[in-house]
């Protein structure tokens, strides 16, 4: 399995640092990926409201925090930001981490279904030379 | 307080070499806004859209000035050397209007002949139906300003699953992707614009914050009735209809994001215009061939000068 939505228990969060990786604004922009990931990560109501992130390990085992960010006037949750858990002051390969993100972006996207599917997202990602796709 | 960004306003030579006019400055809605200002005469004013900056028109700018115009190119807040608003929500349509309607104001142009192509369309034409009275003439070149999509806009691939939800974010800024290859995809001539170009897009999108209003006018652009941006896509289209401001369409052939339908659809919505006429250009096609474009624009400029013709 590429990528391991884990629960904080099994986290080895002790002496890791959180590293700002990417942030999304609007979950809702399209369709079906806000729910995709309420289902995904378990998220209810209580999460809105000082709730604890989601977690997910990438093949690689790095792991990484999601959280889910609210905003007035829009549903639960609006945006998320992920950041990388890095052990201690070790430094950060942007590469490694993007291996790990677009393999996370395969995971959530044939979720969503419908339209969005695994091949439109390597397709796109082989015409924008992305190096996994 | 809204949290910001800068850049470093000092070009690298070898992108000065291309881009030798003086950087101004000038403070819009808050907001710093970088622009060209160059020559005498009646003021053009020229537009760029995404990813761009005023680096696009670098060959008109020299070629306008040099036939007794005043040259006007300015970055769009987020763009270029103008100043990066660092939240999404910063950025709206109705925002890009209204700070190109302070610049034109704050600049006190009049008797303006107004540029524009991809995102300077809706920009640069709703300014030009705010105030008709200080526009001479525009000039559209592969845009749109109406809220239907093409079927470019339509599709999952590539274009929405480019700015879907959490990939858009990864596409657009942690890769660049609109830099470091869309634009090489929508020019013709491919190797000059490596060679020549490319470096000056890449060297004002250094990083993943710098890159957001990539990401962000993609979205804006409407699919549905509903979507942001397209009310006032809507006002625009009507608005358009009952211009009688001097029009010159121009066209790229190989244009495939908005393809030659939509210059016919400017020819219905601007009747007395020029043209469209095309040129060799893909969607950026001020790379491809800026002195064709500008030797059109040139005589479209001396035409209306001239005066209707027996």
């Amino acid at each position: 399995m590429s990528v391991e939505i884990i629960a904080a228990a099994g986290l080895r969060t002790e002496k890791h640092r959180r590293v700002f990786v990417m942030a999304e604004d609007r979950l809702g922009h399209y369709d079906g990926f806000r729910e995709t990931l309420i289902e995904a990560f378990g998220l209810t109501a209580a999460h809105a409201d000082g709730g604890p992130p989601g977690y997910f390990r990438a093949a690689s085992r790095r792991e990484y925090e999601v959280v889910f960010t609210s905003r007035s006037g829009q549903r639960f949750p609006s945006g998320l930001e992920i950041y990388a858990l890095v052990p201690g002051f070790d430094p950060v390969d942007p590469d490694a981490t993007d291996e790990d993100i677009w393999r996370f972006l395969e995971w959530l996207i044939p979720r969503v279904g419908e339209e969005w599917t695994l091949e439109a997202l390597k397709a796109t990602g082989k015409v924008y030379k992305i190096p996994w796709a | 307080m809204t949290a910001h960004s800068t850049l470093a306003v000092e070009l690298p030579p070898e992108i000065r070499r291309h881009f030798p006019f003086a950087s101004r400055f000038i403070r819009i809605n808050g907001h710093r806004m970088h622009y060209v200002d160059e020559g005498e005469g009646d003021p053009v004013l020229l537009l760029h859209g995404n990813p761009t900056w005023s680096f696009l028109y670098r060959k008109f700018i020299p070629r306008l000035v040099a036939a007794g115009y005043r040259v006007i190119a300015p970055d769009h807040i987020g763009f270029g050397l103008s100043e990066r608003p660092a939240r999404e929500h910063d950025f709206s349509l109705e925002n890009h209007i209204a700070n190109l309607a302070e610049f034109i104001r704050q600049l006190g142009l009049k008797g303006l002949t107004v540029v524009c192509q991809d995102w300077g369309g809706p920009t640069g034409l709703a300014c030009a139906v705010l105030n008709p009275g200080a526009f001479n003439a525009i000039v559209v070149m592969n845009t749109w300003a109406w809220p239907e999509p093409t079927e470019f806009h339509s599709k999952v691939f590539p274009w929405r699953m480019m700015h879907a939800p959490v990939v858009g974010p990864f596409l657009f800024q942690r890769r660049n992707i609109l830099v470091e290859r869309g634009l090489y995809l929508s020019v013709v001539h491919r190797e000059r614009f490596l060679e020549e170009a490319l470096p000056a897009y890449r060297f004002v999108m250094p990083d993943y914050d710098s890159r957001l209003l990539t990401r962000v006018f993609p979205r804006l652009i409407p699919l549905r009735p509903d979507d942001r941006s397209a009310a006032t896509m809507r006002w625009l289209e009507q608005s358009l209809r009952s211009t009688t401001i001097p029009a010159l369409i121009l066209w790229g052939k190989e244009e495939i994001v908005f393809p030659a339908e939509c210059a016919q659809r400017f020819k219905t919505l601007l009747p007395h215009a020029k043209g469209p006429l095309w040129v060799t250009g893909s969607h950026f096609l001020q790379e491809d061939s800026p002195q064709e474009i500008c030797s059109h624009i040139l005589d479209f400029l001396h035409d209306q000068e001239r005066g209707p013709q027996p």
